[in-house]
């Protein structure tokens, strides 16, 4: 059990933080540009709405057979697993470039400028929803196992406050969080629990059982990080991991 | 609108970013179904062929990603 659920908490944690960062940033840029009022009220109104969305989903999907479920969520999941960690090697080779999330902030609030409030709230409430539906499915996908969904949002609930505190601490965009290493290790959790969850739903289990799952995120990190090193030399780049 | 047409851009960024990469681990899956369904293929076995068939189009579609960097920044 442990096994399964150490890899579920930490999925949740570290994708709902890298989210959360991207999130914040424009939330911030609202908040500083256009007062904490819309930033506020458009942040938690997203918020509810993917609550919401985890409250009633979550129930609904406990109901789905499991064979069939474990499949559909395990297609979606390794399509999203080998998505983050195709961009994180290509980030890591140099063939990408990093994500900066100051250029972010600037880009957000030169937009903002002479925008209107509710325009503004607009603005915190799309970023918070559409970097929060990432984290929704990924918290859903996860944990499609009896009793896993309640720490899989915790784990994703903590990831946020963490988010916040840090963000408030510092009153600035989360710049030197290590996107692309969290977003590395992302793609290597999901694709884990995607390859998983497909042998499960196909009917054909690992013979490790849960045990299987920790060994497969290794060998995708491990995939990831040889092929990254390897995109570097043959671009002539540096690998750069942040 | 503009915030439905923005969530449906975020899902399909999550799911088909890359249209290879996913079509090309769909195939996988449906193929070790495929051979799993025909008896082809042993129980125990088709878990790793699979791990194996999508770490394969991992590494290729990184490699397509490469090429194209490598022909962009030849011109």
């Amino acid at each position: 059990m442990l096994a399964a659920a150490a890899p579920i908490v930490l999925a949740a944690f570290l994708a709902s933080f890298v989210e959360g960062v991207e999130a914040f940033t424009i939330v911030l840029a609202v908040s500083v540009v256009r007062g904490v009022k819309p930033a506020l009220i458009g942040a938690l109104a997203a918020f509810t709405l993917l609550a919401l969305a985890v409250v009633l989903l979550g129930p609904l999907i406990a109901r789905v057979p499991i064979h069939g479920l474990q499949l559909v969520i395990g297609v979606l999941l390794l399509l999203f697993g080998l998505g983050w960690l195709r961009k994180a090697i290509l980030r890591a080779g140099g063939a990408l470039a990093l994500n900066d999330e100051s250029a972010a902030f600037d880009k957000q609030a030169a937009a903002l400028a002479a925008a209107a409030d509710w325009i503004a709230g607009m603005a915190a409430f799309k970023a918070v929803l559409l970097e929060g539906t990432e984290v929704v499915f990924i918290v859903l996908a996860v944990a499609a196992r009896p009793g896993m969904l309640a720490p899989a949002a915790l784990g994703a609930v903590a990831a946020w406050l963490v988010v916040l505190a840090l963000g408030l601490a510092i009153r600035r965009p989360l710049a030197r969080v290590p996107e692309n290493g969290l977003k590395f290790v992302v793609g290597a959790l999901l694709s884990g629990f995607g390859v998983f969850w497909i042998s499960e739903g196909l009917g054909a289990p690992f013979p490790l059982g849960d045990w299987a799952i920790p060994v497969l995120i290794a060998a995708f990190l491990v995939l990831g990080l040889v092929k990254a090193a390897f995109v570097g030399l043959a671009l002539g780049r540096k690998p750069a991991w942040t | 609108m503009d915030v439905i047409a923005a969530l449906a851009a975020t899902l399909r960024k999550m799911f088909a970013a890359d249209a290879v990469l996913s079509l090309a681990a769909i195939a996988c899956v449906v193929i070790v179904g495929l051979l799993l369904h025909a008896g082809v293929m042993p129980a125990s076995a088709a878990p790793w062929l699979l791990a194996v068939g999508v770490s394969l189009v991992l590494v290729v579609a990184v490699n397509i990603a490469v090429f194209k960097e490598l022909r962009k920044s030849k011109r």
